[in-house]
């Protein structure tokens, strides 16, 4: 009797953990499916959903909020997915949130994500059908992909004969390893920076300069800058233009009187052409210098003379 | 002779068609013998607790072990966890623990019977007024039909600690996500249909064992033979019913 009890006991132990297994078993999946949360149902509609059953999971960046309720055609060209949405997470997917179908990991099942929209936009609330974002099909991403691959097989085919044509030149090689050549870079371009810092100055200089012009300030901005002084040398340049036209109309004159001298007419012509004159002129000095040698002496005897030589003595 | 194999199948077929329509008839009517089904409970459960348990911890481990090398070639050894726990829930453990009850309750239920039969005890009964089916067959259908579901729980249990242990001497996962893992892609789809895929086990195993004893003939040789063919029979029966069973789950779409 004793022996009953203790088995019905054990029994007792064995069932009630079985069950409790079950239950606990159950509860954990239900869990993962989201099936003990509140939640709202919502739907997108797609004109291809690439295999999508219900069951699948629902994703909100990345977590998971709710699994797929119902899929079916609403005409030719459209299928509308129900899912659920866990009603924690609701708080955070706007009306302008949008849909796809994406993969889980490469060769995973299907799932859809859903993206959260604008911060100010109105919360999404059951029945509500979101924008759907069509998936990416698998063919054309891969079409593409080829393309690109044919593509750096071509530029790495290139890459590579560059490489060959750097690899065999040996100037560049020399350039490469000549270290005086690095030296002298950095000396030039040490030099270059002066200049560049004293052409920087000198920019600077430049512009202060044209500042000044721009100003009126100094000779040349004054030039450039006041209209009294541009007036004043017009009239100068026309004045110049005046006293040129007198020079030319004297030079015209000096010309015919040089002329006039040079055949001998005039004063001054015979003066300077004729050589008889020249002569008589010669003997007439001749003639004064006797003559007022003449005359010297009898100024001398004049003085020893008496009217005179009174005054000349007071004079001593 | 083909042809009188072929009647005695038939012959078989049918005597275990009415067996088991008596079994209703008289199961569920009163009076209910609680006392020896908590008996049965007890030899039937507790008593192959520890052979399924092993069983289940070796099947989780060893299904762990082989599939390592196929998921790491496809670099999916992450998904090994996953992969193993549904095809231990869903298949290997319940069939796998029905094979174990097959043979150890389904031989013990046909040897049991069937020497009460060859030594009269059943008659015997009937003469002292105890209705022998409802004692005998009744609470022992009714304990491997209880019984086999739970065990098959707690072989799925060890079964995915042993798969754990598993994992993890070939890479290292640790116990939250492992559950995290197995929980993810376990469903209801999958539980669900093979706890109730053990409840046939339990009862065909039942049965049979049940049936088998309960026709004895030919004295203590007959003990034997029907102990044997009990144990054959019920394992048959075990993968028909599996057979059934998955496509039943195919064709409701259970996955």
């Amino acid at each position: 009797m004793k022996d009953q009890k203790l088995n019905k006991a054990r029994l007792g132990a064995f069932v009630l953990i079985a069950t409790l297994i079950l239950v606990l078993g159950l509860y954990y999946i239900g869990s993962q499916k989201n099936i003990f949360h509140r939640t709202i149902g919502v739907m997108a509609d797609f004109s291809d959903i690439g295999g999508l059953m219900p069951g699948n999971n629902v994703r909100f960046n990345g977590i998971n909020v709710g699994t797929v309720s119902k899929v079916y055609p609403i005409s030719d060209a459209l299928i509308r997915v129900e899912f659920t949405v866990d009603e924690n997470t609701v708080q955070f997917i706007g009306q302008d949130a949008t849909v796809s179908i994406g993969t889980d990991g490469l060769l995973g099942n299907k799932l859809v994500n859903i993206s959260p929209g604008t911060t100010n936009s109105s919360r999404i609330k059951d029945g509500d059908i979101l924008t759907s974002l069509n998936p990416v099909e698998m063919e054309d991403a891969l079409r593409t992909l080829n393309m690109t691959n044919e593509n750096i097989l071509e530029i790495t085919k290139h890459l590579r004969h560059v490489m060959e044509e750097f690899d065999q030149s040996n100037s560049l090689w020399a350039i490469l390893n000549d270290s005086t050549l690095s030296e002298d870079v950095k000396s030039a371009v040490v030099s270059f920076k002066l200049t560049s810092e004293n052409s920087a100055i000198l920019t600077g200089d430049i512009a202060s300069i044209t500042g000044n012009l721009r100003r009126g300030q100094g000779t040349v901005g004054a030039l450039l800058t006041d209209t009294l002084i541009f007036d004043q040398l017009s009239q100068t340049i026309v004045n110049i233009q005046a006293v040129s036209d007198t020079l030319a109309i004297m030079s015209g004159d000096f010309r015919n009187l040089t002329n006039d001298i040079r055949n001998g007419k005039g004063a001054v012509g015979t003066l300077i052409s004729d050589t008889t004159f020249v002569h008589h002129l010669n003997q007439s000095m001749v003639n004064i210098d006797s003559a007022s040698h003449n005359f010297n002496e009898n100024m001398i005897a004049l003085k020893s003379s008496w009217p005179f030589k009174k005054y000349f003595k007071r004079k001593k | 002779m083909n042809k009188s194999l072929f009647k005695t199948f038939l012959h078989e077929t049918g005597e275990i068609s009415y067996f088991t329509a008596r079994f209703f008839r008289e199961g569920f009517r009163p009076r209910y013998e609680f006392a020896e089904l908590f008996n049965q409970c007890f030899a039937i459960g507790n008593k192959t607790l520890g052979l399924v348990g092993i069983t289940g911890f070796i099947m989780g481990l060893v299904i762990t072990i082989q599939s390592h090398p196929s998921m790491q070639a496809f670099g999916a050894e992450s998904w090994l966890p996953a992969v193993v726990s549904v095809s231990l829930v869903r298949e290997i453990v319940p069939v796998i623990t029905a094979l174990i009850c097959a043979g150890k309750i389904g031989s013990s239920i046909g040897a049991e019977l069937g020497s009460m039969k060859v030594t009269e005890q059943i008659d015997a009964m009937e003469v002292s007024g105890t209705n022998p089916f409802k004692y005998l067959v009744v609470t022992r259908v009714f304990a491997s039909m209880l019984m086999i579901p739970l065990l098959v729980i707690i072989a799925d249990a060890v079964g995915l600690w042993g798969a754990y242990i598993g994992v993890n001497m070939k890479t290292e996962v640790s116990f939250d996500l492992y559950t995290n893992q197995i929980f993810q892609k376990l469903t209801f789809g999958d539980v669900i249909p093979s706890i109730i895929k053990s409840f046939f086990f339990g009862f065909a195993i039942g049965i049979i064992g049940c049936y088998k004893g309960y026709y004895t003939r030919n004295g203590t040789q007959g003990v034997g033979r029907a102990a044997n063919s009990a144990v054959v029979a019920a394992t048959f029966v075990v993968f028909i019913i599996d057979l059934i069973a998955a496509q039943i789950a195919d064709i409701i779409d259970i996955t």
